[in-house]
């Protein structure tokens, strides 16, 4: 099998072309789609990472009411974060890692051949 | 005049001259590198001199840049400090030779030097103000250097030079085309007059001026060191090389890349004074072999703002992620740019009307490069060169300009650059961010001491020097910490406050692969207060936690782009730096690095426990590694247990709209506006061959 490994936390597997997880494997999602679709998902209010310090006014040096939720994608097999995103409510989550995978595998498969 | 678009579009190097090329032929291996080093010093040189002579806080705090340039005007050799103005000062140049080469009323000759802020010339904004000089050899223009840096007064409708309040160009103070302010190596007293009688600082414009031409005098004066030593074809053809060589370098690096496209979705949270909501910004970076395309998309013009910009002062900010990230291992020069392609969107803020202010298009070019930043890391992290991996800079900077009548009796207008200079860089692949790293612009950028700025201002720091704790991003590794701080006005009956640039309704830089991004920044004005009292108590606050817990009066909570407001004798001021953004899962970092957070006080003990999921004795900080495990391992199993299925989420998740007071400033839904995109790509030749390859001057009528 040849793998590749593209982040902290995923790798592709080249020769089935699927994201998967480098913590622990886990088969996420095609390689050729945004390897989001293959993670589960939750949402967080910022102030419950970052509690306000301010105690009053709208910009208390925390994400301020309506300009954000983080968004935190974790891999189903073991539960680690693999990315976040802080997204205005119901802004698509973004396709960050769009890769040409038949140009990833000439270039892989042809160094491992 | 003319304002001359297609001289904005020439940020990418020239083709090489006849001269340039022939010149290289004759180049011994050793030699070149020898002198590319040598002028990489004789820049150094420069800058340290730039830096010891002005006195505005941001020169004195080595915010600054200094280049070496060809004939056309392509930046052969560059230091750190401010890197974009080594791309724009380019422009500049660019400009000057198809404008003034020629023209009988200015003409271009030994002994003159140039300066020019205006961004409809290739500038930045009014504050940044470059001074150029054309290096002649035996009577023939060989090269140019150049020294920009920024002012903190440009006499705008409000004091600091980035007025919050800017509606449109006209109220940004001084802008200057280029003008020839010197002959025969003497500045002319008329347009230095002029200068100092448009701002409201005259003593720091007029020193500042001097000491870009005191910066420019060494760089002329070693270049025709070496000119003498090894001949002037030797430095023409040195300067090309160290363009084709940047070339060639960056197109051997981006091939290791792994092909496909990489985004990064920024939002920007206002766009002047008073106009807060949400801006977004799509991010693209298509790599393909050895070229990279990148796009932007999604960010409506906002009329009446001053965050809008023009695409050249985009295109020379991408210097400060190419020349600190990408580019570590070489002298800066443009020839890194040539396998680079930008595209805008037209309508949006990238593409401002030349009516608009654009004054604090720095904040938006800052906001959106860590959308690059992070792109191009993921890019990096699957390539070669994956243990060069750096989070973002969390983005702008936060400054509080005060003006008025110092102590004294002179005016100023200026800041603590140590704020915009406190910012903790992102977190790294295998290591936290650096603490006070500098700031987006400029990476080798000091933190003043106190004792400057009480001098300096009628100022007095109740606490500066510590850092800001629980603001970094958490992760892996977090990101670097930053600086906090609380001014009192003294010594004066009061000073103007100007809040500009900053970020408050949300943090801008995202982190990478789960880490997470920073705290943003708002000011406070505090008036009425109980300072005295805590100090005669011993319990002067030391922290801006401190100083919420213990100080009462009242406080005024501000955007950190709120504009002008006074503040008497006696009244205080707070101060944040952005922390940097953090790297990878929390639940990975290791605990006694959590241990030595606490501390550091860089993390409170909730921190540690509920972000972290460390278990430990608050009594001595030791670590309980099976507990740690296990919470953490009941951490992983509440997240699978709360999260969704990516498809089951989203369906809910894209129903949703964030509040209408948030989206005045927006445009469509969700990716901000659809029209179509525009590369910014020169679309014709700035010279003509004769100019270009080296002719002397021929006679022409004057424009005027």
């Amino acid at each position: 099998m040849t793998t590749v490994r593209i982040t902290e936390y995923l790798d592709i597997d080249l020769d089935n072309e699927r994201w998967t997880c480098h913590v622990c494997g886990k088969d996420l999602a095609s390689a050729r789609d945004n390897y989001k679709t293959g993670l589960v998902v939750h949402e967080r209010d910022p102030k419950e990472i970052y509690p306000p310090i301010y105690p009053t006014g709208e910009f208390r040096l925390t994400t301020a009411d309506g300009y954000g939720l983080f968004v935190e994608f974790y891999c189903p097999g073991c539960g680690t974060m693999v990315e976040n995103e802080l997204l205005p409510e119901g802004y698509p989550p973004t396709y960050d890692i769009e890769l040409d995978l038949d140009a990833l595998k000439a270039k892989y498969m042809e160094d491992h051949s | 005049m003319p304002r001359d678009p297609e001289a904005l579009r020439h940020w990418r190097p020239e083709p090489a001259t006849r001269r340039e090329t022939e010149a290289m032929v004759g180049l011994e291996r050793g030699d070149f590198e020898i002198y590319r080093n040598k002028m990489e010093l004789v820049c150094w040189e420069a800058y340290q001199t730039f830096s010891r002579m002005g006195i505005s806080p941001m020169i004195e705090a080595g915010d600054a840049a200094v280049g070496i340039y060809t004939r056309q005007g392509d930046l052969a050799v560059g230091i750190m400090g401010t890197q974009l103005h080594l791309i724009n000062a380019s422009i500049g140049i660019k400009w000057m030779m198809r404008w003034f080469y020629e023209e009988p009323s200015v003409g271009i000759h030994e002994g003159d030097m140039f300066y020019a802020n205006d961004p409809l010339y290739g500038g930045i904004h009014a504050p940044d103000q470059i001074l150029f000089l054309p290096v002649f050899w035996e009577g023939e223009l060989v090269a140019w250097a150049a020294a920009a840096s920024h002012e903190t007064e440009t006499g705008a409708s409000e004091p600091g030079g980035n007025p919050p309040s800017a509606k449109t160009r006209y109220d940004e103070g001084m802008l200057l085309s280029p003008i020839k302010i010197a002959e025969n190596y003497e500045l002319k007293a008329d347009l230095m007059e002029m200068m100092e009688n448009r701002v409201r600082d005259p003593r720091m414009q007029t020193l500042d001026t001097k000491a870009r031409a005191a910066a420019v005098h060494i760089l002329e004066r070693r270049v025709h060191e070496i000119i003498d030593r090894k001949g002037v074809d030797f430095l023409i053809g040195a300067m090309r090389r160290m363009i084709d060589e940047g070339i060639a370098a960056a197109r051997a690096k981006l091939s290791t890349m792994n092909d496909g496209t990489y985004r990064t979705s920024v939002f920007l949270e206002n766009a002047g004074e008073g106009k807060y909501g949400l801006i977004s910004c799509q991010v693209e970076v298509e790599k393909r072999g050895d070229e990279a395309f990148i796009r932007f998309r999604g960010s409506p013009r906002v009329i009446g703002g001053n965050f809008n910009m023009f695409p050249h002062m985009m295109i020379a900010m991408f210097a400060c992620y190419l020349f600190q990230f990408f580019f570590w291992e070489l002298p800066a020069t443009t020839g890194y740019y040539e396998p680079f392609h930008f595209e805008f969107q037209d309508g949006s803020f990238f593409m401002a009307d030349p009516e608009d202010a654009t004054s604090l298009g720095v904040a938006t070019h800052a906001q959106v490069l860590t959308g690059v930043h992070v792109a191009m890391e993921k890019m990096k992290f699957g390539s070669p060169f994956h243990d060069h991996v750096v989070g973002s800079w969390p983005g702008t900077s936060n400054s509080m300009a005060t003006a008025g009548i110092g102590k004294d009796g002179m005016p100023f207008a200026a800041w603590d650059q140590g704020v915009p200079n406190g910012i903790g860089m992102g977190a790294r692949w295998d290591s936290d961010g650096i603490d006070v790293g500098g700031f987006i612009w400029c990476a080798i950028g000091e933190f003043l001491d106190s004792e400057a700025i009480e001098h300096s201002f009628p100022l007095l720091p109740v606490f500066r020097s510590v850092f800001w704790k629980d603001a970094v991003g958490y992760g892996k590794y977090r990101g670097g910490r930053s600086m906090n701080s609380m001014y009192q006005v003294h010594g004066v009956p009061g000073v103007a406050a100007v809040s500009m640039g900053g970020i408050s309704g949300r943090p801008l830089a995202p982190g990478l692969f789960g880490g997470y991004p920073s705290r943003p920044c708002a000011t406070a004005f505090i008036r009425n207060h109980n300072l005295d009292e805590l100090v005669a108590e011993h319990r002067t606050p030391s922290d801006v936690h401190e100083a919420v817990e213990r100080v009462t009066g009242d406080w005024e909570v501000r955007h950190q782009n709120s504009g002008m407001g006074m503040l008497a004798e006696g009244d205080m001021y707070i101060g944040v730096a952005p922390s940097g953004p953090g790297y990878g899962d929390v639940l990975e970092r290791d605990p006694e690095l959590v241990m030595k957070d606490l501390r550091e006080q860089a993390i409170s003990h909730r921190t540690a426990r509920e972000i972290f999921h460390v278990v430990y004795r608050e009594d001595n900080l030791v670590v309980d590694a099976e507990a740690t495990e296990l919470a953490r391992k009941e951490e992983r199993e509440r997240r699978l247990a709360r999260a969704l299925p990516y498809d089951q989420w989203l369906s809910g998740w894209l129903d949703r709209r964030p509040p209408d007071r948030v989206m005045e400033m927006y445009g469509e839904w969700p990716y901000g506006m659809s029209t179509p995109l525009t590369d910014w790509e020169p679309s014709a030749e700035l010279l003509d061959e004769h100019v270009r390859e080296g002719g002397a001057p021929r006679s022409k009528p004057s424009r005027y």
